[in-house]
């Protein structure tokens, strides 16, 4: 799980192009949007798109779910564990 | 406005809006919703003398409740794009908060009731509509409109697409809080008696799964999410499709073919603004990137003197008085072809940003002395347009820069702007500067401020560690293997980089001259590669601070070398040559 975590920090940062980021600075508990790491609604479209490529996921968008897998990196991590059934 | 004009079901029965929580709202339904909205509105409203209410709502159902009711109230409703603080705070004389307002106490987020009481359906419509630019920035201008202006719009938009549209449902993936959701979501399907859905779609897949329920249907959307796409999607459900409208801001021509390919439909793309309402249409199909006026509107240009392109007037039944738009346009025929905007007003995913208003609240920033916000275009290295940011920090700032580090700054600085900003209106990009640079003439185009974001960040020095630098210029290329730049610094005694150099008698140590000469060599020369290692290095005589120096530097494109030169007057301090090679 934490090669996880450190595997989705590195992709936040390149998707997102994150620069100044690095993956210390994301703290796997801080919220991703809003406050936090303060990414935006495009972020999240890029974001969702980049785990159903790399991770051949499905993200529903709609479900309320989603809202808190996307909360950190710790929580999306859990989501894509989860869904890759490992 | 009579009730016929706005509501064009036919049947009771009728089905409304498929709501977000997978309710099927009919006509009746709607109309005892209403009709719970106005009585709660003429009570809360007769208190109040200027009758203006905010309104914002997350879901489309509720809004269109309180819309219709607010304008069968005869209210003005005041519609902002979003319900940040900063837009609150802006808005003016607001007697009522409908809707989800976390900063407003007296808010009223829930509709009222419907089954208390039988109440009266209003008659006519009379109220009117305040709309905003698409602004997320703060500082978007408001733009009154009449329920006749917008119905006007809807009767030739019906008029231009009715075999498309027939029956068919909306889906949408933007917000019904600007102008085109507004039209194309909401007012349009209830005056010809269509269903909308009453959420907002993040998720396209979701979209494709709801029109096949709804099929026919339409989708409504724009830019920034056509131009995300996954092909794993089920695209084949698009077949359920009538068609997909796009509006906000052009379509890059390789994203309305993907589309086309993906769903079979080629985007219809609307182009308009808050101030115009629809102006005119295009498809992509065959290369096509000309747009054609909607029936009813009249075109002209303007030219004015610092614009080379003439600019579009906009003159249309649903345009109070002609509109002079800042899109530069040339005319083939009756058609035409968009040029860009001959303003300073950013634009980034259908959003437009003030950059001013974004400088501004960065100034004000205890960490901020001053700051230069431009727009970065996408790139290689940047996936889309961002916002970057050329800031000289406060005494306060810089002490947090040299304790904390950069990354620490950032974060605060984009934490200060959070509550005021849209997420796309925060910069992404931020260069620490002594102070911003200028050209001859004391301005600061854009193309100078850029230099600050296309170098290689590995190299730069700490804003905190270089001179003050009080002219800089680089020699126009002249197609010679040769680039050269010339700086003149003057050099605080405060530097980090000077004490114990030493207590009696401070110096400039050698290895910060170096140091600023690679720094300014790859600012203002754009030096490519990485440093390899040095030759020829003199230091002649002592560099002293608070003194002046210039820094003379050339590149030898061929060979990768940077020669440098400090001196003043007829003293030379140091010189040298730093070489470089491609990684």
């Amino acid at each position: 799980m934490s090669n996880l975590v450190e595997e989705l920090k590195v992709l936040i940062i390149d998707v997102l192009n994150l620069e100044d980021v690095t993956p210390a600075d994301i703290q796997a508990e801080e919220p991703l949007f809003g406050e936090g790491l303060g990414l935006d609604s495009i972020d999240a479209l890029e974001l969702g798109l980049a785990l159903q490529k790399k991770y051949n996921i499905s993200i529903d968008a709609e479900n309320e779910n989603t809202k808190t897998h996307f909360a950190s990196v710790n929580n999306l991590a859990k989501f894509v564990a989860e869904s890759q059934g490992v | 406005m009579q009730w016929q004009q706005l509501f064009g079901y036919s049947a009771d029965d009728a089905l409304v809006c498929a709501a977000a929580d997978g309710r099927k709202i009919s006509f009746a339904e709607f109309k005892r919703d209403l009709a719970a909205a106005c009585a709660y509105l003429h009570s809360a409203a007769a208190q109040t003398p200027r009758k203006r209410a905010a309104l914002f709502c997350t879901d489309t159902y509720q809004f269109c409740v309180w819309l219709c009711a607010g304008l069968g109230c005869n209210l003005q409703l005041v519609i902002p794009a979003n319900n940040k603080r900063a837009t609150a705070n802006a808005l003016e004389a607001i007697d009522l908060w409908l809707g989800e307002w976390p900063s407003q106490t007296s808010a009223v987020a829930a509709l009222p009731l419907s089954d208390t009481a039988v109440n009266a359906l209003p008659q006519t419509f009379e109220g009117a509509l305040q709309l905003f630019t698409s602004g997320s920035s703060g500082e978007p201008q408001s733009i009154d409109k009449t329920l006749p202006q917008l119905m006007a719009e809807i009767t030739a938009q019906q008029r231009q697409w009715a075999e498309r549209t027939a029956n068919c449902a909306v889906l949408a993936t933007v917000s019904h809080q600007h102008i085109y959701g507004l039209l194309f979501r909401l007012l349009w399907p209830l005056s010809s008696g269509r269903p909308f859905a009453g959420r907002t779609y993040v998720d396209v897949a979701a979209l494709l799964e709801d029109a096949e329920q709804l099929a026919p249907a339409l989708w409504v959307a724009s830019p920034a999410q056509l131009s995300r796409r996954n092909e794993t999607w089920a695209w084949h459900k698009a077949a359920h499709l009538n068609g997909i409208f796009s509006s906000g801001g052009p379509l890059a021509a390789e994203d309305s073919a993907a589309i086309a390919a993906l769903s079979g439909h080629w985007p219809l793309e609307i182009y308009g603004s808050t101030e115009t309402g629809g102006i005119a249409w295009r498809q992509q199909q065959d290369g096509n990137i000309l747009w054609t006026p909607l029936a009813g509107v009249q075109l002209s240009t303007h030219t004015c003197g610092e614009s080379p392109t003439p600019l579009l007037q906009v003159q249309s039944p649903w345009v109070a008085s002609g509109f002079t738009t800042q899109d530069c346009v040339t005319f083939v025929g009756e058609r035409f072809e968009l040029k860009g905007r001959a303003d300073t007003i950013a634009k980034i995913e259908e959003k437009r940003i003030s950059l001013t208003q974004v400088e501004r609240l960065l100034a004000a920033s205890p960490l901020v002395a001053s700051a230069r916000v431009l727009v970065l275009p996408k790139n290689t290295r940047r996936s889309r347009d961002v916002l970057g940011a050329l800031v000289v920090l406060s005494a306060v700032g810089a002490e947090e820069l040299n304790t904390r580090g950069k990354s620490t700054l950032v974060r605060q600085l984009r934490t200060w702007l959070a509550p005021d900003l849209d997420g796309v209106a925060v910069p992404r990009s931020w260069r620490f500067v002594g102070e911003i640079p200028v050209n001859q003439q004391g301005k600061s185009p854009r193309e100078l401020l850029m230099q600050a974001f296309e170098h290689d960040q590995s190299f730069s020095v700490p804003a905190a560690m270089l001179p003050k630098v009080e002219f800089a210029e680089q020699d126009g290329e002249d197609g010679s293997q040769r680039k050269s730049a010339r700086v003149k610094l003057r050099i605080p005694r405060d530097l980090p980089c000077l004490p114990g150099h030493f207590d009696t008698a401070p110096v400039v140590p050698g290895v910060v001259q170096l140091d600023w000469a690679m720094h300014f060599g790859k600012q203002l020369l754009q030096i490519p590669g990485e440093f390899s290692g040095m030759e020829n290095i003199k230091f002649k005589q002592l560099l002293v601070p608070e003194e002046q120096a210039e820094l003379e530097l050339s590149f030898d494109i061929d060979k990768q070398k940077l020669t440098y030169r400090f001196f003043w007057d007829g003293d030379e301090f140091s010189s040298g040559r730093l070489s470089f090679h491609n990684v």
